[in-house]
């Protein structure tokens, strides 16, 4: 890790917490990711509407950085929209039957779990949630020994 | 994490939020196998895919295949879940 990427690190770190410490200050709720777009898709009611609009704010910052050919420092070529969009958000590890299937994982897991890396690790740690730090650390526990297993037995191709 | 635990003590203070009426957090401090087991389930889903679901969400814009599948599937997995908690 460079200084530049761990300086990124701290201050994206930093806005999530602020993300998550205004929608706390204003409405009162969680940010967790998961629950938030689930629920956005699958419940009827009032909270639809400011779930709609924290999820729009969330796309509206890569797509503002993709618009203005940005990647904090490291230009894209011009027109190369593809490559941008990798340099700017970290292109997918695997391909598209690995992907579905660690998407149905995720999404269950998630669903049942009550939470992700947002609602557990960012929000629930904050609150010292017991709950939330058991799943955070079964969940980081388990994605260490799912890359280290992919790494070991598959020679990183999957 | 350290801005949001310094963040919600600060914004706690006030009684209730600024534009709703109560705060709303979850009150349970029990340990479940649902919640254990679904965490599990995730790390692995993660660990697989290097997504979760955030960045995956933000990612939208720079929409590939697989990320279109991973995304299409974690809906299916949310339903899914919905229809085997007992709460929903």
């Amino acid at each position: 890790m460079t200084l530049s990427s761990a300086l990124h690190g701290l201050v994206g770190g930093g806005l999530i917490g602020l993300a998550a410490t205004l929608l706390m200050g204003l409405l009162g709720r969680i940010a967790g990711i998961s629950g938030m777009l689930s629920g956005a898709l699958f419940e009827r009611g009032s909270d639809r509407g400011w779930r709609l609009a924290f999820l729009l704010g969330l796309i509206s910052g890569p797509a503002l950085l993709l618009l203005l050919g940005l990647d904090w420092g490291n230009v894209a070529p011009r027109g190369d929209v593809a490559a941008l969009g990798s340099a700017v958000i970290g292109a997918p590890l695997a391909g598209t039957p690995t992907m579905l299937l660690a998407g149905l994982l995720v999404g269950l897991g998630t669903g049942l779990g009550s939470g992700c890396t947002s609602g557990h690790g960012v929000c629930g740690l904050a609150r010292l949630s017991p709950r939330s730090l058991a799943a955070t650390l079964v969940f980081l526990l388990m994605a260490m020994l799912t890359v280290f297993s992919v790494h070991q037995l598959m020679g990183g191709g999957v | 994490m350290v801005t949001t635990f310094i963040g919600y003590r600060l914004v706690w203070r006030r009684g209730t939020p600024l534009l709703a009426g109560r705060f709303q957090l979850p009150t349970r401090r029990d340990l479940d196998a649902r919640l254990l087991g679904g965490a599990a389930l995730f790390g692995i889903g993660w660990g697989l895919s290097g997504y979760c679901p955030g960045p995956a969400v933000a990612s939208l814009p720079g929409l590939s295949g697989p990320l279109a599948a991973f995304l299409v599937a974690m809906v299916v997995g949310w339903w899914l879940s919905r229809r085997l908690s007992p709460a929903h």
